[in-house]
């Protein structure tokens, strides 16, 4: 929902609205040196045809480079199902290449997009990109694909059987309509074919499409000459029997303990109001310990944020924790100062600084934020806002919460 | 359809002028914060500043020339108690999100390593000088460490691995050398320990004038390059003698620490020159298997790391040893000599097997001459290495551990550039003789 109350409205406004800002202006040209946090400023290219949107973290004279590439996830796209697949196939596809030359590779998957990250030497950059290709070619059927979508479902049925992995997917599922029930997403992988497969990688991995952040002493000319030929395909696998189906899961699980979750779909992805809430809420929690336990989620949506709080008590404790959780926005709202949300904050920023001192994390970090399409000094921003933040703000941010309905959840004995 | 891989720096020269023509002048990036100014600490022998102005942190590494082995007799673990109360405290004086420390107490050494924001470098340098070197930790600090490292040792309480490392620092150091004990202590020591007696230990450990100090991060530098020591190491410090934590199954060493040159290694080397095979027999499920090369002293080191590195690929290969669970190489450096050591956790039944992999191995790599394979390996190395010591605190470590061990920071970029086929070869045709320890059930009865 929309918080009705926002002091400092334009710092955090700024912070949303770049997220859908295609033709943002580049880098500040006034900004001066000022701190660490300016090294999460990129540097945008001039936008070359055929090729991915190329973001560059300069880093004079390291040995080190760092290539980034993000393949957004279209909405149509059901991002709980084939992306884990093609991300699980590139690893399979990159990972011994990179071990022949002392690279470390990555693969991740937010909602918005799947992302392929690898860091080597310098003078390894074209052999680098050689692996961005791999890692973005089509699928082959006879790269793994069974066993990939084996464990996702089996990764699937292990969620479903504890208390903390039903009470999670059950209130991501309504939370966000976009996203299906563990079972519907177990029976999607189930039926999911190689055909599907492949469908969804020629509709995602258009070069045009994706972002390349660098890190690293790179001349861009050299750069564009590595980058050819990603997203190709290849000659497809001959057809080939078909899969077994897969063993019966059992549907419900042994649980102990009374388990309740709730679920605040609480403003637009990268509200650093969000954040800051979610670590006050986790200290707050782990400081009571109170004869339950309880944790506390953030998901990051493709548009919004879900803040969730979940947890397990034994009977005699387990109304004392529903009322617990379900008020935790209400009761936080009336302890939160300004010397806790700057302690907070400075924790956050150490959390991005610590990240960032790695080009991988560096390229990881300002990635996130660039493959929504934002400007180069979105991660930037997003200090700056979180810096600005005031007890008032999260005041503010957690009364509007408590005015909305969470989605509840009641899993146990 | 067309392949999607083609082969590394195809279509290059077509591609790059293209790119010249595509690319427009794109703006200039936001430019960093200044670079932060540090001073020698009056505590320190020394201070070397590595600048790396992209890094948004600074790693900071103080080595001491006192580890473990300096413990009092019978009571070991005081030493590591004492570093980690005077990280905690020095966190807890600049505050959380401003700086994270660790200690690393090693027989003869130890590492305390900062991270911290480039603004909170000098006063965390100032922070631990006021506190290692002076008033020392607070006692409500030192017991939360206290309670913290007994947690821990309660934890690990019977696990093999603890005599398995007693054992295995008896093979290095020799059976009644202090050092062999568990640099982490007992838990009845831990638990015992006094606020006078850990104090004690911290003024053991932290004697003004030894430190050497490495930051790495946004900080002014003389040049990155110019990191050629300009102190002597420093002398192995004197030992207690204790032997109550030493496995009476491993033999002394036939060496004796030699003095050290100024401004060179520590020690001329090697840290011995017979063999040595030992057995440890426990009725456990895995063998745990020991072999130490020591080095000798004029080999190139970068030629010693680039050993290790082969080594590690050769015995930690593609598809794994299916008896294997895991194994490490590494280069040890004693007072007494470079030693390169290889420790491996295997199935009983294929201890034998692999303990003659590990001993054949050197001699398989002295004949390793190929320029071509060596050059594969060679940028192999190079990247692995430049990976590992990104972040910044990983550079800091062993960079200063380097420079109170050999009173120098290894040059890496160009000493590995310079390195040869020949010269790895022969480095792997030097190692001494080995010391063995063998770990485990005795499947074999008795027989290598």
């Amino acid at each position: 929902m929309v918080p009705t109350r926002l002091p400092r409205l334009g710092r955090i406004l700024a912070i949303t609205a770049f997220c859908a800002a295609s033709s943002a202006p580049l880098v500040a040209q006034d900004s001066a040196p000022r701190d660490s946090f300016d090294l999460l400023v990129a540097r945008e290219s001039a936008d070359p045809t055929g090729l991915p949107r190329i973001l560059i973290l300069d880093a004079p004279g390291a040995d080190l480079v760092t290539l980034r590439l993000s393949v957004p996830v279209d909405p149509g796209v059901d991002p709980t199902t084939a992306a884990p697949i093609l991300r699980r196939l590139a690893l399979n596809r990159i990972a011994g290449t990179a071990a022949t030359l002392g690279a470390e590779v990555e693969a991740g998957a937010s909602a918005a997009a799947l992302s392929y990250t690898v860091t080597g030497a310098l003078v390894d950059l074209d052999h680098l990109a050689y692996i961005l290709r791999q890692a973005t070619a089509m699928p082959l059927e006879s790269e793994g694909f069974a066993a990939a979508r084996g464990e996702l479902e089996a990764g699937l049925a292990r969620i479903g059987e504890t208390g903390e992995g039903r009470v999670e997917a059950e209130l991501r599922g309504r939370s966000n309509p976009a996203e299906a029930s563990i079972a519907e997403v177990r029976e999607r992988v189930r039926r999911l074919s190689f055909q599907d497969l492949e469908t969804v990688w020629r509709t995602t991995h258009d070069p045009e499409r994706m972002t390349l952040v660098v890190v690293g002493d790179v001349a861009t000319p050299v750069l564009l000459a590595a980058l050819s030929g990603l997203g190709s395909e290849r000659r497809p696998d001959p057809p080939s029997a078909p899969l077994p189906p897969s063993p019966p899961v059992r549907d419900r699980p042994d649980i102990l303990r009374q388990w309740y979750g709730f679920a605040w779909r609480s403003s637009p992805t990268f509200d650093p109001r969000a954040v800051v809430t979610a670590a006050l809420a986790a200290r707050q929690l782990r400081d009571e310990r109170d004869g339950y336990e309880a944790y506390v989620r953030l998901w990051e949506g493709r548009s919004h944020d879900v803040l969730a709080v979940v947890g397990s008590a034994y009977s005699r404790d387990a109304a004392a924790l529903r009322r617990r959780l379900q008020a935790l926005p209400t009761t936080l709202a009336a302890s939160v100062d300004d010397a806790s949300v700057r302690s907070i904050v400075r924790r956050l920023q150490w959390n991005v600084l610590s990240q960032a001192r790695t080009p991988w994390g560096r390229a990881n970090l300002v990635g996130r934020f660039l493959e929504t399409g934002a400007p180069p000094d979105a991660a930037r921003r997003y200090v700056d806002a979180l810096v600005d933040l005031t007890a008032d703000d999260v005041r503010a941010y957690l009364e509007a919460l408590a005015d909305d309905d969470p989605v509840a959840v009641r899993e146990g004995v | 359809m067309t392949e999607a891989a083609r082969p590394p720096g195809a279509g290059w020269a077509v591609a790059v002028t293209a790119a010249a023509l595509i690319f427009t002048s794109a703006p200039t990036a936001a430019q960093v914060a200044p670079p932060v100014r540090l001073e020698t600490p009056s505590w320190a022998a020394h201070l070397e500043t590595i600048a790396r102005p992209a890094a948004p942190m600074i790693g900071l590494a103080v080595a001491l020339p006192t580890g473990s082995g300096a413990d009092p007799a019978d009571r070991p673990g005081l030493g590591r108690l004492a570093a980690e109360a005077v990280v905690a405290e020095v966190e807890t004086r600049l505050g959380t999100g401003e700086v994270e420390g660790r200690a690393s107490v090693a027989p003869d050494r130890t590492v305390i390593t900062f991270l911290v924001r480039p603004e909170q470098a000098a006063a965390t340098l100032a922070t631990l000088g006021e506190i290692g070197f002076g008033t020392g930790p607070s006692t409500a600090t030192v017991a939360t460490v206290r309670n913290r490292r007994a947690e821990v040792l309660r934890f690990e309480l019977d696990s093999p691995l603890r005599e398995v490392g007693v054992a295995r620092r008896a093979l290095l150091y020799g059976s009644g050398d202090p050092r062999t004990r568990p640099p982490g202590g007992t838990l009845a020591v831990v638990e015992s320990a006094g606020d006078a007696e850990i104090d004690a230990a911290r003024r053991t450990l932290f004697t003004t004038g030894d430190a050497r100090v490495v930051a790495v991060g946004p900080i002014e530098s003389e040049g990155a390059m110019a990191l050629v020591a300009q102190t002597p190491p420093v002398a192995p410090p004197p030992t207690t003698t204790d032997t109550a934590m030493v496995d009476p199954g491993v033999a002394a060493p036939t060496e004796a620490a030699l003095p050290s040159p100024p401004g060179g290694t520590t020690s001329t080397g090697p840290a011995w020159t017979t063999p040595d095979r030992r057995m440890v027999v426990r009725d456990v499920t895995n063998t745990w298997l020991s072999v130490a090369f020591p080095v000798p002293a004029e080999l190139a080191r970068v030629a010693v790391l680039f050993l290790a590195d082969r080594m590690q690929q050769e015995l930690d290969a593609t598809p794994p040893d299916p008896g294997l669970f895991n194994v490490s190489v590494e280069v040890v450096e004693m007072p007494e000599g470079e030693v390169l050591v290889v420790e491996a956790a295997v199935l009983p039944d294929a201890s034998a097997r692999f303990e003659r992999r590990i001993l054949d191995l050197p001699m398989r790599l002295a004949a390793e001459r190929d320029p071509a394979f060596f050059r594969y390996h060679r940028g192999r190395f190079r990247a692995g290495r430049l990976v590992a010591e990104a972040p910044p605190e990983q550079a800091a470590e062993r960079m200063a551990a380097e420079l109170l061990a050999r009173g120098r920071i290894l040059a890496f970029d160009e000493a590995v550039w310079s390195l040869e086929a020949s010269m790895a070869a022969d480095a792997a045709a030097a190692l001494g003789p080995p010391r063995i320890l063998v770990f485990g059930p005795d499947l074999a009865g008795g027989r290598p």
